[in-house]
């Protein structure tokens, strides 16, 4: 058996558009800390090695910084091997950022980067063959040339490659995609004693036979992703595998669509946006459905102007946006209008149950009133 | 409210009034009340009183106050008023300046006194509550101010009053204060008029437009990298492919060049045997030459003997015939002179003979015109004696007339005379000497004489006396008659030179014989000049005169002179047919003399061309001969042809081995060898060019990549596009406030107007109303949003009231406060009209009357004027008089 943690997807240097300067950089450290956990994560279980299945940095041309920063978290590793395979993000093309010279300069001795299909022996009789992306859209995935050249091997050998998997659904590149059935094949046929993939964001499990994972990224990257966040300790004999999650990265991504039509849904909004226990770490997105009095409408807003201090983001789902502001009597009570401005929120009223710029600009108004005579 | 009661004391110059403004007989409060009073008897007073105690509290120091005071007086003024406020009815007074203080006293609904700053402000209260102060002071109408309308719009009395008249919701603070917030907002995204966007957003979209020029600026040096990585990985692709093709060309270009190598020292021997066969030739060549040199000097010797000897005899030949045309030219020269000598004689005798005609010729001309000369001559002559005798003779034809009259005028006075006049008789009885008048007269015996005594006559008869006779008066006429015509006859025959008339008929018979002469002559003159001048001819003839003499002169006596014309024309003749003789005869010899002239210079040229040429012969066949001696010094002409014998047979040789090595390379296709060779290394060099550029290229591409791929060109694309995304958001959530702000506030105004326009309509009905009693039924108005007038219509024509006469404008002016406060009934306030209407006729003043009686029912007016005449149409008003 030989133990090694499986990661990827580390895409150091990416940034969000929907995070302003602060949560931006909090949002960076906090990846090269989780790099760095996984770095402790393997010495803390005693691998044999750490292999970066893929797209170490979000692409060829990150800053200087950013090269400079992941070196130095590298540095910080414990002294075993440490291999890095260029993705789909960044290849190993003539612009790769592992041929910059402040990753050749910086970079320390046990870490590898994989260039071509050479075996590396991370532990005796323990065999790492990489299958680098050369270039950012390949004809095909390069492991599959990797694959057609091995033939079985006694000892235990690791096919590190990127790229997302036919068997496998989501929103991924499909440029380079694996037929699963190749893999499991060359499961089979003892070519290969494990698949440690790299390209999907969610810790996923391919296939049937135990041996294909995905690590997943180490901090989440997107809404859609499905327990990110981790790294995986892989034990690997001839016989069995063990996979163990463990979980380095500290961000999360929310989103939720409310169908609203009175104060008890609306608290029920308030209740979710309150809910993180984490809010600097959380990026959230919500859409409200139906209808609002002026006076909750207010309220949301207010919530949603503190939960946009509180939280790294909150993002307004614009897509299942579709709220209707309807003042009752208690708003016209509050507000205490009558004569000729009674007469234009009736007109706005009847103008914001309609739909499109004009029905929400009709409802803006109304909040606009609202605001303006009940808050002064 | 009502005004029951107003009081002044000290008030200027007034020490104290007070004016009841008795309400109406019906008790409810309304009516109108007229104040007279003259000028500066106080009425403006009352209402600046009025004003300044509902305004200013006792202690106020304002110029108003202080207005109040009277000049030169210590006593501080003080207003009192008895007014009734919504149902409140109290006492209000305060006095100013000094002393100050301030009471209320109401008496209804609740009695209640107060002082001080509270009454002030109670009463504040209570007019804030139940009146409009803005429109109260609106309504009141000065004098000063005539003609201005009251801007009612605004006004929170006037719309609750006409809100609760249309039953339209009024426009109340609270909802213009809306208003006014909203339009603030409104202003923080537009501007207040144009409504234009203000920075604030024009901002946003260019931090946008900034934002995303970055953007693309980064993508472009993005894509510029992409392409050279995508290069590089091309480039360096092609490299093992480019390395091989380099080898293999280098290789094959060797291989060609042993080729050539081989080909090369076949062309070599070539050139070597090329060289041998080139010296063997020289060599036979110049021995060739030598031979050929030899031959040809002894044919040339041979040769120039052999033309000396035919030049020594054509050159005797030529010296004969030169000898033989010497002496026909001489010949022929003898016989051309003696030709010409004959020639040149009859030449000059057929001269001879033309100058001898021209000779003749001319004489006879000088004989016709010396006749010619001669007449003409004679002719003046003749003219110039006629014209003496002309000027001579002073009588002419008129003179000889008048004499011919003046004689008989005599003869016929001298018969009067004689009758009239005693006549003496004396005959001589012996011979006397009589002296009559002076004048000797001898009588013989028995001659007698008689005279007629026209005045006197004395005779003096010798020495025996004297007789004096005296013809008295009666021939007195007679004789001086006689004595004018003879002294007209003496003086005309004094003019004309005569002595008495025969003389004169003479005279004028000459006269015209000259005369004629003169015409004649100078007729005979001109006919001889034949239309020359005299001196023309004389001139010529001169010069014919000196040529003859100085022809003859020179002529000579060879031949005698002609005697006449013909006979010189015969000799000319004679001499003209010698002459032409003569010149034939020369042409002959002539020809001879060139034809001998020309074969003679034929003769001497061959002669002098023969001696050279014999000469010339003699030079060369001695230079020859030296030649040949030298050359024949070398080698005799026998062994000069061994040697071209054996040289020969060296070349043939060597020519055959050139042969052989021709054959040779002709054999091994050099020019094939060469194009291939060339070829290779053409195809070689190629490769490595494109080796070498590729590798080159690989360089500078990597070089850029590296450049540019330092820069972080990802990232720096992430965090514009981030920024561009916040912006955007931002940009979004800005227009979607800004559109709700605009949307409300036009929503707003718009029900704001639509709100006003509902209710003016009562004000304007009301105002249409009391303006058809003043102008009658074609009367209407138009209000603007102040709810002032703007438009007036009347006798179908609608005019905008800045249109309006002053009167007009005056009426519209009260008009439309008088409706104002009809419709506010109660809740109005006093209205006070300041001697208005200064400007309105008599006849609308009658039907005003009318109108402040109808409006006095619904509210109390106080009319303050000067003119009470004005107001006696108003039916039912108090008048009260200061």
């Amino acid at each position: 058996m030989v133990r090694f943690v499986h990661t990827a997807d580390w895409q150091l240097g990416m940034r969000r558009h929907f995070l302003t300067a602060g949560p931006q950089d909090r949002f960076s450290q906090d990846r090269l800390d989780a790099v760095a956990a996984i770095g402790r994560l393997a010495a803390e279980v005693g691998a044999a090695g750490i292999l970066v299945a893929g797209d170490v940095f979000d692409d060829n041309q990150v800053d200087r910084q950013t090269v400079l920063r992941a070196i130095d978290v590298l540095r910080g590793f414990p002294d075993l091997p440490v291999l890095l395979l260029p993705g789909n993000h960044d290849p190993l093309d003539a612009g790769s950022v592992f041929r910059r010279p402040e990753f050749l300069d910086g970079c320390p001795p046990q870490v590898h980067v994989l260039t071509d299909h050479s075996p590396v022996e991370i532990a005796e009789g323990v065999e790492v063959v990489g299958a680098p992306w050369p270039v950012k859209r390949p004809v095909q995935n390069p492991a599959l040339d990797v694959l057609s050249e091995l033939g079985p091997t006694a000892g235990t050998r690791i096919l590190l490659a990127h790229g997302g998997v036919d068997d496998v659904g989501g929103d991924f590149d499909q440029t380079g995609v694996l037929p699963l059935a190749t893999l499991e094949a060359a499961v089979r046929d003892r070519r290969v004693s494990f698949v440690a993939l790299g390209d999907r964001h969610s810790a996923t499990e391919v296939g049937t036979t135990g041996r294909v994972w995905y690590p997943g990224a180490p901090e989440p990257t997107a809404y859609v992703e499905e327990d990110p966040g981790q790294a995986l300790v892989i034990d690997v004999g001839p016989d069995r595998v063990d996979v163990e999650r463990r979980q380095v990265g500290r961000w999360s991504f929310r989103q939720r669509v409310f169908d609203v039509g009175g104060t008890e849904d609306l608290a029920s909004v308030l209740h979710w946006l309150d809910e993180p226990a984490d809010k600097p770490h959380t990026i959230a997105k919500v859409a409200l459905r139906g209808t609002l009095s002026l006076a909750d409408r207010a309220r949301l807003e207010a919530a949603l102007d503190d939960a946009a201090t509180t939280y790294a983001a909150v993002e307004s789902w614009s897509r299942h946006e579709d709220l209707t502001p309807s003042p009752d009597q208690d708003d016209l009570d509050a507000m205490e209008v009558g004569g000729f401005v009674a007469d234009a929120v009736t007109e706005l009223r009847e103008l914001a149950t309609g739909s499109g710029e004009d029905a929400q600009a009709a409802g803006d108004a109304l909040a606009l009133l609202y605001r303006t005579v009940v808050r002064g | 409210m009502r005004l029951h009661r107003l009081t002044l004391r000290n008030v200027r110059g007034v020490e104290e009034r007070t004016v009841d403004l008795a309400p109406d007989p019906s008790g409810s409060g309304t009516g109108v009340v007229i104040v007279e009073g003259l000028n500066e008897a106080g009425k403006s007073t009352l209402g600046d009183a009025l004003d300044i105690l509902l305004t200013y509290k006792d202690s106020s120091k304002h110029a108003e106050v202080r207005s109040l005071q009277t000049a030169g007086q210590d006593e501080p003024p003080e207003i009192e008023a008895e007014l009734e406020v919504g149902d409140h009815r109290f006492t209000y007074t305060k006095r100013y300046l000094k002393r100050t203080s301030t009471t209320l006293s109401i008496t209804a609904p609740r009695g209640d006194q107060l002082d001080g700053d509270a009454a002030h402000e109670r009463v504040e209260g209570l007019l804030t509550d139940h009146l409009d102060v803005a429109l109260w002071s609106s309504l009141r109408l000065r004098q000063a101010e005539g003609l201005a309308q009251a801007a009612p719009g605004d006004a929170r009395g006037l719309a609750t009053a006409l809100s609760a008249v249309s039953d339209v919701s009024a426009i109340g603070d609270r909802e213009l204060a809306i208003l006014e917030q909203v339009q603030t907002t409104y202003e923080h995204y537009f501007t207040a008029k144009a409504g234009t966007p203000k920075p604030l957003l024009r901002d946003a979209d260019a931090r946008i437009e900034e934002l995303a020029e970055e953007l693309a600026r980064i993508e472009d040096r993005r894509s510029t990298l992409e392409a050279d990585v995508d290069r590089a990985d091309r480039l360096a692709r092609s490299l093992p492919k480019l390395r091989r093709q380099v080898a293999a060309a280098a290789e094959g270009a060797e291989e060609h060049a042993t080729r050539r190598a081989e080909v090369t020292a076949l062309a070599q021997e070539v050139d070597r045997r090329r060289g041998v066969e080139e010296q063997a030739t020289t060599t036979l060549e110049r021995l060739e030459e030598r031979r050929s040199r030899r031959v040809a000097l002894i044919e040339e010797l041979a040769e120039v003997e052999r033309g000396q000897q035919e030049q020594a005899a054509a050159l005797a030949t030529a010296e004969t015939a030169q000898e033989r045309e010497t002496q026909r030219l001489t010949a022929a020269r003898s016989a051309l002179e003696t030709a010409q000598g004959r020639l040149q004689a009859a030449r000059q005798a057929r001269e001879r003979a033309q100058h001898d005609l021209d000779h003749l010729t001319q004489q006879e001309r000088a004989a016709a015109l010396r006749t010619r000369v001669e007449r003409a001559n004679a002719a003046l002559e003749r003219r110039r004696e006629a014209e003496a005798t002309c000027a001579e003779l002073a009588v002419d034809d008129a003179l000889l007339a008048e004499l011919r009259q003046a004689q008989s005028e005599v003869t016929r006075t001298q018969a009067a005379l004689d009758a009239a006049s005693p006549r003496i008789r004396f005959t001589a009885g012996r011979p006397v000497h009589l002296v009559v008048d002076g004048e000797p007269l001898d009588l013989d015996q028995g001659e007698a004489s008689s005279w007629s005594v026209t005045d006197a006559l004395t005779l003096r008869i010798g020495d025996v006396g004297e007789v004096e006779v005296h013809a008295g008066t009666g021939s007195e006429e007679a004789t001086d008659a006689h004595r004018l015509a003879t002294e007209r006859l003496r003086a005309g025959l004094a003019h004309g030179g005569v002595a008495d008339l025969a003389a004169a008929e003479h005279a004028v018979r000459r006269r015209h014989d000259a005369e004629r002469t003169l015409v004649e002559a100078e007729r005979e003159r001109e006919t001889a000049l034949e239309g020359q001048r005299a001196e023309e001819l004389e001139e010529e003839l001169d010069r014919l005169e000196r040529a003859r003499e100085h022809y003859l002169a020179a002529r000579g006596s060879v031949t005698p002179l002609p005697d006449s014309i013909p006979a010189a024309r015969a000799a000319l003749e004679t001499a003209t047919a010698e002459e032409r003789d003569a010149d034939d005869a020369v042409a002959d010899p002539t020809t001879e003399v060139e034809a001998a002239r020309a074969a003679l210079d034929r003769e001497r040229a061959t002669v002098i061309e023969l001696t050279t040429r014999t000469n010339e012969a003699a030079g060369r066949r001695a230079a020859i001969g030296a030649e040949l001696t030298d050359a024949r010094a070398g080698s005799t002409d026998a062994e000069l042809h061994g040697e071209v014998a054996a040289a020969e047979t060296a070349q043939a040789a060597a020519h055959a081995e050139v042969t052989a090595a021709e054959a040779a390379l002709a054999d091994a296709d050099p020019e094939a060898v060469n194009e291939l060779a060339d070829n290779a290394a053409a195809v070689a060099e190629d490769a490595l060019d494109r080796l070498r550029t590729t590798e080159q290229d690989l360089r500078d591409t990597r070089v850029r990549i590296t450049a540019l791929g330092g820069d972080g060109l990802w990232e720096q694309r992430e965090q514009v596009a981030t920024e561009l995304a916040h912006a955007r958001t931002q940009r979004q959530g800005l227009q979607r406030r800004a559109k709700a702000a605009r949307l409300l506030r036009d929503t707003l105004e718009r029900h704001r107007g639509q709100a006003r326009d509902r209710y003016a309509a009562p004000l304007r009905e009301q105002l249409v109303a009391y303006g058809r009693m003043l102008h009658g039924p074609g009367f209407d108005v138009e209000l603007d949003d102040d709810l002032r007038v703007a438009r007036r219509h009347l006798d179908g024509l609608w005019l905008d009231v800045a249109q309006l006469s002053v009167g007009a404008r005056e009426q519209l002016a009260l008009l439309g406060r008088l409706a104002c406060a009809t419709l506010l009934g109660d809740q109005g306030g006093v209205l006070l009209f300041d001697d208005a209407l200064g400007n309105t006729d008599p006849d609308r003043l009658e039907r005003i009357g009318a109108v402040l009686r109808t409006a006095g029912q619904h509210a109390q007016v106080i009319v303050l004027t000067s003119y009470p005449d004005r107001y006696r149409h108003v039916g039912g008003a108090t008048r009260i008089s200061l």
